[in-house]
């Protein structure tokens, strides 16, 4: 921080670029041209994500419901947020939140940076307002010298959610077991993973839905976890009826550490996550026509959840980068 | 002869230049200082003021916060009422009079009464026409991307849905007696925008108020008017349900009315 307040009196002071380590088989990540990652930017957007401050009582940060441990995310059926209030949907995960070309389950919001206001106006996560929270932070040192250092301005709305964003995009996971074996190391993946990835990528199509680098198409779409959906989930975007129960489909990865599970969080586990897909979801006339019925033992059961284990990243899960 | 000749062309020529270049001024006839005479503008229009003055009420009652209404005979008290206005066309005595403002929003609240609309024209204003609402255009950008105190920055309350990335058009929020025991023991909270939403609004012979720098349009808007046809017993929370929206944009055009 020192370096940071020597380098505003250095008109010839340039921010260090930011070491974005993409895996190998992974795209390059899109980043705005106005938002480039560096390493201030990235710092300034850490800070922020934990600071609880940008609640109204200062009680819950991002981080309070994304805990890097919990491969971003938490427990939590539902997110619970300033006042113990529960929130109306279960918290995801942001491993390589930096991919979704939109964001909220339904899809509704285009980009990262504007995505960030959301959490802080929800009433029952921090109960604030993006206005009262740059007005309280904007009047503190760091940040207003942070904000000159990032992006030659005063500490706006536009500083918090540039700064949140950039460290957002940081948070990539593709080091997990499986991600070893493509890699070339055989003994990556126990023998019990290796048949329940047979079973996810030939025989079960799970890959339909959840394909890619990120184990997800970022489709939006009903998949049959409900019979009815108090929820209207992208409905409440088109206020079409046949959009009721479409919600994005996240990613596998980390899946072992993020339950529970879909929207609402009413999966408790990945095994009723299975039995709900071998029953061919609940039959809802939105279902993603893909969700079909199958069959499968008690040992190809537990393969495939060996497999989804195997997507679990521990350099993810324990970065110091992250924290 | 030749050099009383030469004198003459002479004051001539100087007389002519001399008058040209005094003969600058406004030459906008929409401006306060327009000069008829004026041949070359000099970039010295002054234009007047232009202002709306709302007049917020509930029915015939003067708007005012946490006081008690009685709307569709339930009582009720105001938290929260505010919404989107813009696309300002204003029509004179004729076409030629008509003119835009562009790129205004105003956010009108319920206890605020006047509206800065920039710069106006001289000239009677007869009609006005307007939306409630944000423009398609601009509901989907990012209100961090507008300067600080724009109507379409963030604001406390928000008027944005992250989630849905759009704003609301319309925010009111409060708390209702419905069952009439004297306690106000319901929440309403409607919060409702869409570009569907987007609200066509048409003032007819407006008593435009004016002085020598300033043009006022007075305009009257009533807060009842939303809740037209809504049972606020049950029908008192909305996030953008579609059913609920669409039964109160329905009753947008008819908020906004003349004195």
């Amino acid at each position: 921080m020192l370096c940071f307040s020597c380098s505003m009196d250095n008109p010839d002071f340039v921010m260090e670029t930011y070491d974005h380590k993409i895996p190998a088989g992974f795209p390059a990540m899109s980043i705005p041209a106005d938002n480039q990652l560096t390493a201030e930017r990235v710092e300034l957007g850490r800070t922020l994500f934990y600071d609880k401050q940008l609640s109204r009582d200062s009680s819950v940060s991002c981080a309070t419901c994304h805990l890097v441990n919990k491969g971003m995310a938490d427990n939590n059926i539902k997110s619970i947020g300033i006042d113990n209030l529960v929130g109306i949907r279960n918290v995801p995960t942001l491993s390589n939140i930096g991919y979704h070309p939109y964001l909220f389950r339904e899809g509704g919001n285009p980009t990262l940076e504007a995505q960030v206001f959301g959490p802080i106006d929800s009433p029952e996560e921090m109960g604030f307002t993006v206005r009262e929270a740059v007005d309280r932070l904007k009047t503190q040192q760091y940040y207003d010298n942070m904000a000159e250092i990032t992006y030659g301005r005063d500490f706006d709305e536009y500083v918090l959610s540039r700064a949140i964003a950039s460290f957002e995009r940081i948070l990539i996971s593709g080091d997990a077991p499986y991600d070893e074996w493509t890699r070339g190391d055989e003994s990556a993946m126990t023998a019990s993973a290796k048949r329940g990835m047979v079973l996810f990528f030939d025989t079960l199509n799970c890959d339909g839905c959840h394909t890619g680098f990120d184990f997800t198409a970022y489709e939006v779409v009903n998949n049959g976890s409900h019979v009815t959906y108090d929820d209207p989930g992208k409905m409440n975007l088109t206020m079409n009826s046949q959009d009721r129960g479409k919600f994005k489909v996240l990613t596998l990865r980390n899946v072992e550490v993020t339950g529970p599970y879909m929207h609402d969080g009413s999966f408790a586990t990945l095994s009723d996550v299975i039995d709900n897909y071998s029953a061919g979801g609940s039959g809802h006339p939105n279902q993603d026509s893909r969700i079909t019925p199958f069959s499968i033992n008690t040992q190809e059961k537990s393969d495939l959840i060996e497999f989804l284990h195997a997507l679990t990243d521990p350099i993810f899960l324990s970065n110091p980068e992250f924290e | 002869m030749l050099t009383r000749l030469l004198l003459v062309f002479s004051c001539f020529y100087f007389l002519v230049a001399f008058s040209s270049c005094n003969n600058k001024g406004c030459t906008d006839s929409n401006a306060l200082n327009f000069d008829i005479d004026s041949k070359k503008d000099n970039g010295s229009c002054n234009y007047p003021s232009l202002r709306l003055h709302l007049h917020p009420t509930v029915g015939s009652e003067t708007f005012a916060f946490d006081q008690t209404f009685n709307i569709n005979g339930v009582d009720l008290k105001f938290d929260v009422a505010q919404f989107y206005l813009t696309a300002f066309n204003l029509e004179g005595e004729s076409a030629s009079d008509n003119y835009e403002l562009e790129d205004t929003y105003l956010l009108v609240k319920g206890d605020q009464h006047m509206y800065d609309l920039g710069e106006g024209r001289v000239g009677q204003i007869k009609n006005l026409g307007l939306k409630l609402g944000v423009l398609e255009v601009d509901n989907h950008k990012d209100p961090a991307s507008f300067g600080a105190g724009h109507p379409l920055g963030p604001q406390t309350p928000s008027m944005n849905w992250s989630w849905a990335n759009g704003y609301k058009f319309i925010r009111l929020e409060g708390t209702a007696d419905t069952d009439g025991d004297g306690t106000y023991e319901t929440d309403f909270i409607y919060h409702l925008g869409g570009d569907n939403s987007l609200t066509d609004i048409t003032i007819n012979a407006i008593d435009l108020a004016v002085d020598s720098e300033m043009e006022e349009i007075p305009l009257k808007v009533d807060f009842a008017k939303f809740f037209q046809n809504i049972d606020i017993a049950t029908e008192n929370v909305s996030h953008g349900d579609p059913v609920l929206s669409s039964k109160m944009t329905a009753n947008y055009s008819s908020v906004i009315s003349k004195m």
